[in-house]
């Protein structure tokens, strides 16, 4: 395993570094806490200072007009994006476009045209809802939204929980059972735009975080066209565990960006700051927190660039991509408490960031499948013999 | 959920007795129509009642220091979500933000759909058009 990086990979990081150092942190001194939008014109300046650099939507794939960077020279780039106050759930305010529903990349030309391009291009927000009340780790089981056929339309019926920004989308995917009998292979994936009659984002629930606040979503006879259908009918769990699968390394490289960013400040205030007529930084106590924070720091991003790598060549990545995502949160998540413990009454103070680092830290140990759901993953593959180290 | 408080007559007997915490508020005229919502966020000094009594003040929109009479807050560590909420249950209402949020020239947070169904309901079982 090789984890050096190209000179291609060092210009990307370095570039997008300074771009978070110059752009975006001297704005967020103005800004709320709280705050995961820039005002519209600072956005749109710095958008089309990404696109200028050619890092717009650099996630997507070249065929549907992203710059088509490889998983670990994302993730690269997601660990410098995260590191500014917004940085976990808001990276850089967007400004570097996004990569748009990975599920609709291989979707028809007419979804494509629709729906996907413009939202690759930021003139259409989307939302993508697979949970439900009734529970979001096990989607196969746990699916009651039924879609049923009606000549050429479906007719949806059902709710859903914890949907990040529906409530100003344009449209979104949303997966409901189409065949009651068949288990995981009777979901399907439907395009629901929002302004159809009977689509309702009932509330805004308030959580942890303010950034990419989630809702709670009813669908009351929606009728959605055929030609909605986001790949085959039945063929809706296949699409959502592949999007969850990928989209774990660059949530992994997010949580280690705010790792990264509060162990500098943790590295700088510990010799800033004397008690008892020494710096802190002189005492074992705090020497051993910023060691331990480093190991957090290194092992997550090895495990993350690994991942990336087998992803990157070809490889089954499922079992990698949830340890990454598994250690990483669960790390950052104690890199920041250990920041917070060196920097005493200041580290929870509005003042600084690590308190909502904190607060979002602690979803990341829940979103996109629970650490115990990751351990799941990885306790099949490793008792099928699927997951083999590559030293065995 | 609306800002579920009664109103309170400006000025308070104390103005210490409104919170210096983080949270959101309305301002309302004589007759309980809300004026403007506000949110106290983490760069305030006093929170509440720094920014209720600005509002009253004339500082953040003139007409409010001549139309406001009362006002209701609620103390929030999640203001932010909060004050979204509030905004879009009045758009849906009402067709728009309050007069004093256009009139304050502050950045609106975007605004979506959240709570549109019942927040028109709820307008209309008060006698609203």
């Amino acid at each position: 395993m090789d984890l050096r990086l190209s000179d291609e990979q060092k210009l990307l990081v370095q570039t997008v570094r300074r771009f978070v150092r110059e752009q975006i942190v001297p704005l967020e001194a103005e800004l709320d806490p709280d705050a995961f939008e820039l005002p519209r014109e600072e956005h749109d300046r710095l958008v089309a200072m990404t696109k200028q650099m050619g890092l717009y939507n650099f996630a997507a794939p070249v065929e549907v007009g992203g710059g088509g960077l490889d998983v670990t020279t994302q993730a690269l780039l997601h660990e410098e994006m995260a590191q500014h106050r917004a940085g976990l759930y808001a990276p850089c305010y967007g400004v570097f476009g996004g990569a748009g529903l990975a599920q609709l990349y291989d979707a028809s030309d007419y979804i494509k045209e629709k729906y996907l391009y413009p939202q690759l291009r930021g003139e259409k927000r989307a939302f993508f809802a697979l949970s439900e009340p009734s529970g979001g780790s096990d989607p196969a089981r746990a699916i009651q939204t039924r879609a049923v056929r009606d000549g050429d339309e479906w007719v949806i019926n059902g709710s859903k929980l914890w949907i990040s920004g529906a409530d100003t989308a344009d449209f979104g995917i949303v997966f409901a059972r189409t065949d009651p009998q068949a288990g995981r292979a009777g979901i399907t994936a439907f395009i629901v735009e929002t302004d159809m009659p009977g689509f309702e984002v009932r509330r805004i629930v308030h959580v942890l975080r303010s950034t990419h606040y989630p809702t709670e979503l009813t669908l009351d006879n929606v009728r959605v066209p055929h030609c909605n259908v986001v790949g085959e009918v039945g063929g809706g769990f296949a699409l959502a565990n592949d999007r969850l699968t990928r989209n774990r390394i660059p949530y992994a490289a997010e949580c280690i960006g705010v790792a990264v960013a509060a162990q500098r400040r943790a590295i700088e205030y510990s010799k800033q700051r004397v008690t008892f007529g020494e710096p802190l930084a002189s005492r074992q106590a705090i020497q051993w927190m910023l060691v331990d924070n480093e190991i957090d720091i290194r092992t997550s991003r090895w495990l993350t660039l690994a991942a990336g790598q087998k992803a990157d060549t070809g490889q089954p990545f499922r079992f990698e991509a949830a340890m990454a995502k598994l250690v990483a949160t669960e790390a950052a998540g104690r890199v920041v408490d250990r920041a917070i413990q060196i920097h005493g009454g200041l580290g929870v103070s509005k003042d600084l960031p690590l308190e909502r680092w904190y607060r979002e830290l602690r979803i990341r140990r829940i979103g996109e499948g629970p650490s115990e759901v990751q351990r799941i993953i990885m306790a099949r593959d490793l008792l099928s013999g699927s997951a083999v180290s590559e030293l065995a | 959920m609306p800002l579920a408080k009664p109103w309170q007559p400006w000025p308070p007997a104390d103005a210490r007795a409104i919170p210096a915490a983080l949270g959101v508020f309305e301002i309302g005229d004589a007759a309980g129509n809300v004026l403007y919502i506000g949110m106290a966020g983490g760069r305030t000094r006093f929170g509440l009642r720094e920014r209720i009594s600005a509002c009253f003040a004339g500082a953040v929109a003139p007409s409010l220091a001549e139309r406001a009479a009362a006002y209701r807050y609620e103390v929030n560590m999640m203001y932010f979500t909060r004050y979204i909420e509030l905004l879009e249950r009045h758009l849906h209402a009402h067709g728009d933000v309050p007069p004093g949020n256009r009139e304050s020239g502050e950045p609106l947070p975007t605004l979506g759909r959240a709570g549109r169904q019942a927040a028109r309901a709820a307008w209309r079982d008060s006698g609203g058009e």
